[in-house]
């Protein structure tokens, strides 16, 4: 019974300490990422989005990586010190991740939006139509002056 | 990091400075002020020059030094030229302003042309229409003076705006119309020498080698004359514009207030001055990447560009190009607003038996109000320019038909002109809100054409146009 107790005693100081090693890893961690990233959209049809993250230090020199792979191979990086916010635009087809960096420690979560551009059979359409109604407004327009005697 | 061109100070004594020149300019040109047509229309007896200043002054707008940068920002190349198509509104509102003013000499306001030639159910519906159209404007005039102040100085967006909008609603209450049109003349002077210092600045210290290979790089979109959301914003903007223009009262009031001779002359050469304005300010927001610029939200790229390559002498020109393009609209809008809801809403339908005198009165408390709840809507800063704007264009593209086929043809007729209006906004705000903001206007021109065209033909009820002329109800 007596080693029952201990054995038990010992399996509880054992757990205590696991829980205490797990939280002291997870105050690390929180440490090292401490920028919660986001984009205002997963889906893009336009190729911009709004990038939004908290800024926890504004000393720190943050730098907004993005690249065409979340293993981020090829990069591009951008100097966003000071900021909580960045818009992107201009990006073409394809699926883009972004994280942020302060010096070489990734300090935030990885988020990624997809840019998917409208079919060039609607920017047609839309364009047509646009194209359409313009003309039919100054062929109305010289004709209903002439009618007026303008 | 978020870099700022002037200190704080700096900016808000030039903000005190031309805030009281503005005021004072109001008060003196506000004593010649005699009757109801004196502060509404300027006395209807507007110049060459002052026509065609005020017409382009009002048109760049914030709008046009902010949200043009802005749309380049996010669609690149064809969003700066289909900017600039805003001029074709102003170019093919001169010769209707030669028919509005031979139709209703005694006109005041686009609602009483709605009323006298569709009657009141569509001209309630064009109110709705009109007003929210205004409301839109006038808070993102409002918001641009925030963003502008704080995007340059660092100065918070709520103190900005405030500062704007008091001193506008001060001037245009002191001066009416006449100091309004004034103080756009001057405005504009200031508008085109800023713009080309701006220019000069620009080429000068940014490569176009440097612009070209960054943005290949960084954001290929940009350059793409392929690019689809742009592809299908170039006639949306012509069309915003069209609407904008056609059915607000900023521009029938200026058509009354000008001589009969001046107006049409007055709007082509303000259109003709207008189109290279967006395309400097829309070109400014392409330096963005190679300068390493973050842009927080897109609508203060304008200004942060310009502050950045242009340093603190480039930052002020063009704080003052901008406020004084946010002055020249903001006072405008004020006006026309008041002026719209006085004659239309007042005397339309709260006191039909108003004097002049009373509607004189009812104007003043008007525009205090108009400026009041215009601040109350901008605190929250709810959207970007551009967003807030071209939302806004499902509603004003759906008018753009009916005072078309209004104005000229016998044929158009009452229900048509209401449902073209209902259903055009409708399926705009579908458009809006299922595809993007760059095809609402669009849509909503391409539904309410149909709508007026078949429900008209329905009726075979003709217009007697010499019922408009004898303006026996619009006085």
């Amino acid at each position: 019974m007596g080693g029952f107790i201990r054995s038990s005693l010992r399996a509880v100081k054992i757990r205590r300490l696991a829980w205490l090693l797990l939280l002291a890893t997870n105050t690390c961690l929180w440490a090292a990422e401490n920028s919660s990233l986001s984009a205002s959209t997963e889906l893009s049809n336009e190729g911009y989005f709004v990038l939004n993250w908290n800024v926890q230090d504004e000393d720190s020199s943050l730098t907004l990586q993005q690249a065409d792979s979340n293993q981020f191979d090829s990069i591009i990086a951008r100097e966003v010190a000071g900021s909580g916010a960045a818009t992107i635009s201009g990006l073409a087809d394809g699926r883009y991740h972004f994280r942020l960096l302060d010096g070489n420690q990734i300090v935030s979560n990885t988020v990624a939006v997809t840019v998917q551009h409208h079919s060039m059979a609607r920017a047609g359409g839309f364009f047509l139509l646009g194209l359409s109604l313009f003309s039919l407004l100054i062929a109305t327009i010289l004709h209903g002056n002439r009618q007026a005697g303008i | 990091m978020q870099f700022n061109a002037l200190s704080p100070t700096v900016a808000l004594i030039i903000l005190v400075i031309f805030g009281l020149l503005w005021i004072a300019f109001g008060y003196f040109l506000g004593r010649k002020n005699e009757t109801l047509d004196d502060y509404m229309l300027a006395g209807r007896n507007v110049g060459m020059a002052f026509a065609a200043a005020t017409a382009m002054a009002t048109w760049v707008t914030s709008n046009t030094t902010m949200t043009a940068p802005q749309v380049t920002y996010e669609l690149g190349v064809w969003g700066m030229v289909g900017y600039s198509l805003g001029a074709v509104g102003l170019l093919l509102f001169a010769p209707l302003a030669k028919r509005i003013k031979y139709l209703l000499p005694h006109g005041f306001t686009s609602g009483d042309f709605i009323r006298e030639r569709y009657g009141v159910l569509a001209w309630r519906v064009f109110l709705v229409i009109s007003l929210f159209y205004a409301f839109g404007w006038l808070i993102s005039l409002g918001m641009a003076g925030g963003i502008l102040v704080n995007a340059l100085s660092g100065v918070p967006y709520h103190v900005g705006m405030t500062f704007i909008l008091a001193v506008c609603v001060s001037y245009t209450l002191l001066g009416g119309l006449r100091a309004v049109i004034a103080t756009d003349f001057v405005q504009t002077i200031i508008i085109i020498t800023g713009v080309i210092i701006i220019a000069y600045l620009v080429i000068s210290n940014v490569g176009f080698e440097r612009m070209h290979t960054d943005l290949q790089t960084e954001r290929p979109m940009l350059l793409d004359l392929l690019f689809p959301a742009a592809i299908m914003f170039l006639f949306n903007n012509l069309l915003f514009g069209v609407g904008e223009i056609f059915h607000s009262n900023v521009w029938w009031s200026r058509a009354f207030a000008f001589r009969a001779d001046t107006g049409a002359r007055a709007y082509f050469i303000a259109g003709l001055f207008w189109i290279p304005i967006p395309i400097v300010a829309g070109f400014v927001a392409l330096a963005a990447p190679s300068l390493g610029i973050i842009v927080p939200s897109s609508d203060m790229v304008g200004p942060l560009v310009a502050g950045r390559i242009l340093g603190t002498t480039g930052a002020i020109v063009v704080f003052i190009v901008v406020f004084s393009a946010l002055a020249s609209s903001l006072d405008s809008l004020l006006a026309a607003t008041a002026d719209l809801i006085t004659q239309d809403i007042y005397r339309g339908h709260i006191n039909p038996g108003a004097s002049d005198e009373q509607c004189f009165r009812a104007g003043r408390y008007i525009i205090v109000g108009l400026g009041l709840m215009t601040w109350i809507l901008c605190v929250p800063r709810i959207t970007t320019l551009a967003s807030l704007l071209y939302f806004t264009g499902a509603f004003v593209a759906s008018a753009i038909w009916p005072i078309v086929f209004g104005l000229y043809f016998r044929w158009a007729t009452g229900l048509a002109a209401t449902l073209a209006m209902l259903a055009g906004t409708g399926l705009g705000l579908l458009a809006y809100f299922q595809i993007g903001y760059y095809v609402a206007a669009v849509a909503s021109a391409a539904v309410s054409l149909i709508v007026l065209v078949v429900v008209s033909r329905l009726d075979n009820s003709k217009f007697n146009f010499e019922s408009l002329a004898k303006g026996e109800s619009l006085s």
